[in-house]
């Protein structure tokens, strides 16, 4: 083969790279994300399942040796929310019958769409996951996405058939949240790098401690209130600083995420 | 036969990039398969195969990607590239030295532009956690080249004695 042909394959590649790029750069990514959809994801989705399997087996044998320890005090913990899930389901009823008499709309759970993790960030850096629903399920961009009851992320782009979840862990998440309790603190929950998450903004006149629970205000975008984040880990409060941040430690583990639900509310 | 497992291992490993290896996250990093494997196939076949397998291997990885789109083929496409402009400079391809001085490059370069993409979220006291991401991921990187490299070797038929870019 002479030179100049295998120097034009070479530009050729190139060139076709540059369409592919323009393609996926415009609102025409959809028939690239289908023809993935049909040819890699049940072989990603599958690989997806065995490598968090692999993982989760692995960071349990890590946990061996703790077990009877978190064994005893999660029975602890699960009796004291068994009690406030008692108290919940009484003041949940005593709010309804007051909405009724008052002719408010009685809130309902909200509506939610399961969908299946079918590929990951393929990088070190940033957090998102690619799940197997778009907008034809009624998906749309900044829709709340939770797994097991927790926050997990935001969608960040949705397409036909498919839509990118930016997880709360991704350097570039930000979301208002609040501290709750009697003396409830606002502040902006971010992700940071290496799977970190802090909630800075708090007001210096708001105590907040260790162990109190950090849910979503529902101001701004599509993410209703209330839905869990974590809880603060560690308080990094100074006098000469206008606002205290804290370190919020979440139950999700990024990479054994499988399926997800989003709140289409 | 070795054309059929080739490509067997190939799309394997386009789909692994995106699941397993992300899944897996050996000491919370995600090594670049796919830059491996292009770096290795250009310079043990041709450039226009390498380049092939960046393209292909580049939008599966952007389609996954919530980073900037291009991005990941922009890598891939230079890695192909750069196996080109080694070959060309005529040093000796036979060791497994080039092949790991130039994922190592090119791994430096794709942490600076995905650091780059979110260099406003970075604050200061992370260049610990930066460094320690690179490290391993370098170290990771380079680990599977020295794996996958006997592997390629077989495959894929010594062309590197071509005096040409191709």
């Amino acid at each position: 083969m002479s030179r100049f042909n295998l120097n034009r394959r070479i530009l050729l590649m190139v060139a076709a790279g540059a369409v592919l790029i323009l393609v996926g750069l415009t609102t025409a990514r959809g028939p690239l994300q289908w023809l993935y959809n049909v040819t890699l994801a049940p072989v990603s989705k599958s690989f997806a399942g065995a490598g968090s399997g692999f993982s989760a087996t692995m960071a349990d044998l890590g946990r061996v040796s703790r077990l009877a320890r978190d064994n005893t005090e999660l029975a602890r913990e699960n009796a004291s929310l068994r009690q406030r899930l008692a108290a919940d389901a009484e003041t949940r009823r005593d709010n309804q019958l007051l909405r009724q008499q008052l002719g408010l709309e009685v809130a309902g759970a909200a509506p939610e769409v399961a969908a299946e993790v079918v590929a990951f960030q393929p990088d070190s850096y940033r957090q998102f996951i690619t799940i197997n629903k778009g907008s034809t399920d009624g998906l749309k961009a900044g829709q709340a996405v939770l797994s097991e009851g927790v926050l997990a992320g935001t969608l960040y782009s949705v397409s036909a058939h498919n839509a990118k979840v930016i997880l709360i862990v991704d350097p570039e998440f930000k979301l208002a949240a609040k501290v709750q309790g009697d003396n409830a603190a606002d502040g902006i929950v971010q992700g940071q790098l290496g799977g970190g998450l802090t909630m800075q903004k708090i007001d210096q006149t708001k105590q907040i401690k260790p162990g109190d629970t950090v849910t979503t205000t529902g101001l701004g975008g599509l993410v209703p209130a209330g839905l869990l984040i974590g809880q603060i880990q560690s308080v990094n409060s100074r006098s000469n600083v206008i606002f205290q941040t804290a370190q919020i430690s979440t139950p999700l583990e990024a990479n054994r995420l499988r399926f997800v639900f989003v709140v289409t509310q | 036969m070795r054309r059929i497992l080739l490509f067997v291992v190939l799309g394997l490993s386009i789909a692994a990039q995106v699941s397993l290896l992300p899944a897996l996250r050996p000491f919370d990093v995600v090594p670049n398969l796919l830059l491996v494997l292009v770096v290795l196939i250009g310079l043990r076949s041709t450039v226009s195969q390498a380049l092939l397998l960046a393209v292909l291997g580049g939008i599966v990885m952007d389609l996954a990607s919530g980073s900037d789109f291009g991005r990941d083929m922009g890598i891939l496409v230079l890695g192909a590239l750069s196996t080109g402009l080694v070959r060309r400079s005529g040093l000796t391809l036979t060791g497994p030295l080039v092949a790991v001085g130039l994922v190592a490059v090119m791994t430096l370069a794709a942490t600076a532009l995905s650091l780059a993409g979110i260099f406003d979220s970075l604050s200061g006291s992370l260049s610990g956690r930066i460094l320690s991401t690179l490290v391993g991921e370098l170290v990771l990187n380079l680990v599977l080249t020295l794996g996958f490299r006997p592997i390629i070797n077989r495959l894929v038929p010594d062309e590197s004695a071509l005096p040409t870019i191709g």
